[in-house]
């Protein structure tokens, strides 16, 4: 999975491109984090929303305080 | 790369400790458990400079949001006590939480309860393990762990954690790490030693 990651980010350089990409999964936000935050750390971040109450709250993350929870276990979905 | 099957730390509990390490982490779970409570949380950073890194990552995760009421964070004190406490209330002010003015004691907001214990607290220097060795404080066994660690100092000085080694071998705990120790029946886990942690944590 780091592989199609770095695939990825290649393509989106290479064309301008800018990718939006939405996942259930904690091993493809590990891989995505681990493949691309020395790389790319600057250029992403992971957005999560959150339902609360009545309304739905978006809760940011930056490559490192991403990296910081993936490489702790914590639980970012 | 390792497929993450369960990942983890989710927050189940309403009040939730964040601590330096395992032992910590074990040893307040063994005090919720003692005490019949099932409404906390310990979660380890993974080591004392790890908080600033993980604090954030931690109170971000929707189950904390959704579940917490109360959040906690005890560390070491190390070698400076008053440091450390204001290490730790950077780091929540950072994180937007209100911070308590004295470690032991707790603050109140709309929707979270904080507080901050340094260890072994009272503002000393020290560790978690100071307890433990307090809890066998003129004991002949705390006395035998002393006499070893003179016999040691001409060549190298024992550290708080190693004394605390010592003393674990000594009693027969089957386990030399505090916190994998502190539900035998070796460990006297209601020493009042501990009170100011146990009164923390129930309190909290």
């Amino acid at each position: 999975m780091p592989d199609v990651w770095r695939s990825l980010y290649q393509m989106c350089r290479t064309n301008k491109i800018q990718l939006i990409a939405t996942t259930h999964s904690y091993e493809c936000v590990s891989a995505f984090v681990s493949s691309l935050k020395d790389v790319a750390g600057d250029e992403f971040a992971y957005v999560r929303l959150d339902k609360k109450d009545k309304s739905i709250e978006a809760v940011t993350y930056d490559s490192t305080s991403l990296a910081n929870a993936t490489e702790g276990g914590w639980e970012v979905r | 790369m390792a497929l993450v099957s369960n990942p983890v730390k989710e927050i189940t509990k309403p009040k939730v400790f964040l601590v330096e390490g395992r032992d910590e982490e074990s040893v307040i779970a063994s005090i919720a458990s003692r005490a019949g409570r099932d409404d906390i949380d310990a979660r380890e950073v993974g080591g004392k400079n790890q908080f600033a890194n993980k604090l954030g990552p931690a109170v971000k995760q929707s189950s904390f949001r959704a579940n917490a009421k109360c959040l906690a964070v005890i560390q070491d004190a190390n070698g400076d006590a008053a440091a450390a406490f204001q290490r730790v209330t950077n780091l929540l002010k950072a994180n937007n939480f209100p911070c308590p003015t004295a470690s032991g004691q707790f603050v109140d907001s709309a929707t979270m309860r904080v507080g901050v214990l340094i260890l072994p607290g009272d503002g000393s220097n020290g560790y978690l393990e100071d307890l433990f060795l307090n809890s066998y404080a003129g004991t002949p066994d705390l006395t035998c762990v002393d006499a070893f660690a003179t016999c040691c100092k001409p060549r190298r000085a024992l550290t708080t954690k190693e004394r605390a080694h010592a003393l674990l071998v000594a009693i027969g705990a089957p386990e030399t790490r505090l916190g994998k120790a502190f539900d035998s029946s070796q460990i006297n886990a209601d020493s009042v030693a501990y009170d100011a942690l146990r009164n923390f944590v129930l309190a909290l």
